[in-house]
């Protein structure tokens, strides 16, 4: 019998109402699952076994006197460590705030209880959501499930790692300059950036407030879905399948990048052509250089970044991690005049987007330029940039998710789909198209580990999942 | 980027940092990005160049 943790969401909540399942036996294998998996992966940091039992009691009891709070409903949702919950320790993954403890819920997590679902635990995040992977945080890093010697990405690590190592289906991540987004794509998962402004942040730590919004994160496209009509508190339309007169754009140029591995443009080429094969209309079009409007963005995350934390920097930097510090403090050298240019170019540069995406429904380019970093490329201990598409869509507010789009030298690569403000579902409708028809999200780096490929692991591998 | 220039920017904000790697750190971030500031000058500049009069 299929363990309740590797079924969809759907097939849960299906059992869930026909009595097959009880939501205190889901959450209880989840927290086995975490047991038996997460010491060598680390990307839970709270875990409160019996509130997660109790509140998934009492979920169990709303569905026996009728009370069906939606598709969440006694579902397991991990929280980033940066996402206010109510007497939980959220320390946002840094030293300066050791003993923190939430006194209230975040709106967002309000929503998440409205909506039935459970909350399974907090998952680490960079030293305040910032960079990384430091060595000196609260917290070690969590290992990439895909090969423990590669870092998740971040800062939305924990999530990342947790939903790839099987050990829950869904979690609330944020985004700021692709902090959603790469590590979905370096971990093999879907990660949804939406809109900038349509959800609400109170209760999140900030870093770029021009730039955060919370994301949504899942093992697939349905079920991030779920979850962000939860977080968004309106249901979203599953998406349909067909992909017919769709008109997407796509620009090879920026998988050309000088720093892009050489696997990236023919995984980002094969994406195009699945999408055709699917039905989607692939137009060239000519994006801004993808060097220019990532200058731009670092410009603005680091002004609005040093703005934010100025007063620890100022105060508190020697407990701050040094990834952290030295990344935060650069934005010294900035002036009012850069910082102004920079929010004039970001002005132009969104215009040409949208002007974009009047003549085409998407634009699709890759999540990151390389499969996930090893950890040894870190061991120096200074901040930098590993190359990515994803700041581009922060700086200009457009929802973006990553899709996973196959695999170099065994580890999952992402193909990022961008849109017009609010066209969420669209995205995801595509990036169902796109999954449903290579399910290479369907491939499993848990199994893996134990089964090994003994060569590319490009071939797709079909859902074996039930689905009723 | 000259040292003596960097500490007196991060000072400016009341950041004194008292470890020298910290400053290695900090100089290749900001070497990045006034890099990136002065690209997105002068892309400013060939935008207002293009302009029509």
């Amino acid at each position: 019998m299929t363990n309740p943790v590797d079924l969809t969401l759907p097939v849960v909540a299906a059992r869930l109402r026909d009595g097959r399942l009880t939501a205190e036996t889901l959450a209880q294998a989840h927290l086995d699952r975490i047991a038996a998996r997460d010491e060598g992966i680390g990307a839970f940091v709270h875990l409160d076994a019996e509130a997660v039992l109790a509140a998934a009691r009492s979920a169990d009891t709303e569905l026996a006197c009728g009370i069906d709070r939606g598709p969440l409903h006694g579902i397991c949702v991990a929280i980033k460590d940066i996402f206010d919950v109510a007497g939980w320790p959220v320390r946002y993954g840094s030293r300066l705030y050791p003993d923190r403890i939430a006194a209230t819920d975040c709106t967002l997590v309000t929503r998440l209880r409205t909506a039935g679902a459970v909350p399974l635990g907090l998952v680490a995040t960079y030293d305040l959501a910032i960079v990384g992977p430091g060595d000196d945080g609260l917290y070690p890093q969590p290992r990439n499930p895909w090969d423990p010697a590669r870092v998740t990405g971040g800062s939305s690590s924990g999530v990342a790692a947790a939903i790839a190592a099987g050990m829950v289906r869904v979690a609330l991540g944020s985004d700021t300059g692709g902090s959603v987004r790469s590590p979905s794509a370096y971990c093999g998962i879907v990660g949804l950036k939406p809109t900038h402004g349509g959800l609400p942040l109170d209760g999140v730590l900030p870093l770029a407030p021009s730039f955060d919004v919370p994301g949504a994160m899942g093992r697939t496209v349905v079920e991030t879905a779920l979850l962000f009509g939860a977080l968004r508190d309106d249901p979203v339309e599953l998406p349909a399948l067909s992909l017919d007169g769709k008109r997407i754009g796509y620009d090879r140029t920026w998988s050309l990048s000088p720093d892009a591995d050489p696997q990236i443009v023919h995984a980002t080429d094969a994406a195009a052509s699945t999408l055709s094969l699917c039905g989607a209309e692939i137009r060239r079009v000519t994006l801004p250089p993808l060097s220019l409007m990532t200058a731009a963005a670092a410009v603005l995350i680091h002004a609005e970044g040093l703005q934010t934390h100025r007063a620890h920097l100022a105060r508190d930097g020697g407990r701050m991690g040094r990834m952290a510090y030295q990344s935060m403090a650069a934005g010294a050298v900035l002036t009012e005049t850069d910082i102004a240019q920079a929010r004039r170019a970001a002005d132009l540069l969104r215009a040409r987007i949208d002007a974009l995406l009047q003549e085409v429904d998407a634009l699709i380019l890759p999540t990151t330029l390389t499969p996930a970093p090893a950890f040894a490329d870190f061991a120096d201990g200074l901040a930098r940039w590993s190359p990515m598409c994803t700041l581009p869509f922060s700086m200009t507010g457009h929802p973006a998710l990553s899709v996973p789009m196959g695999f170099a030298d065994g580890l999952p690569l992402g193909l990022q789909i961008a849109g017009r403000h609010d066209a969420e579902p669209l995205l995801l409708q595509i990036a169902a198209g796109f999954e449903h028809t290579t399910d290479h999200g369907a491939l499993d780096a848990a199994s893996l580990a134990r089964h090994p490929l003994p060569a590319a692991r490009q071939a797709p591998v079909f859902m074996t999942e039930e689905t009723t | 980027m000259e040292c003596q220039t960097l500490i007196a920017a991060l000072a400016k904000v009341g950041i004194r940092p008292a470890r020298e790697a910290d400053l290695d750190g900090i100089t290749r971030t900001a070497v990045f990005l006034r890099s990136s500031a002065d690209q997105v000058k002068h892309w400013l500049a060939e935008v207002d160049h293009d302009q029509p009069r």
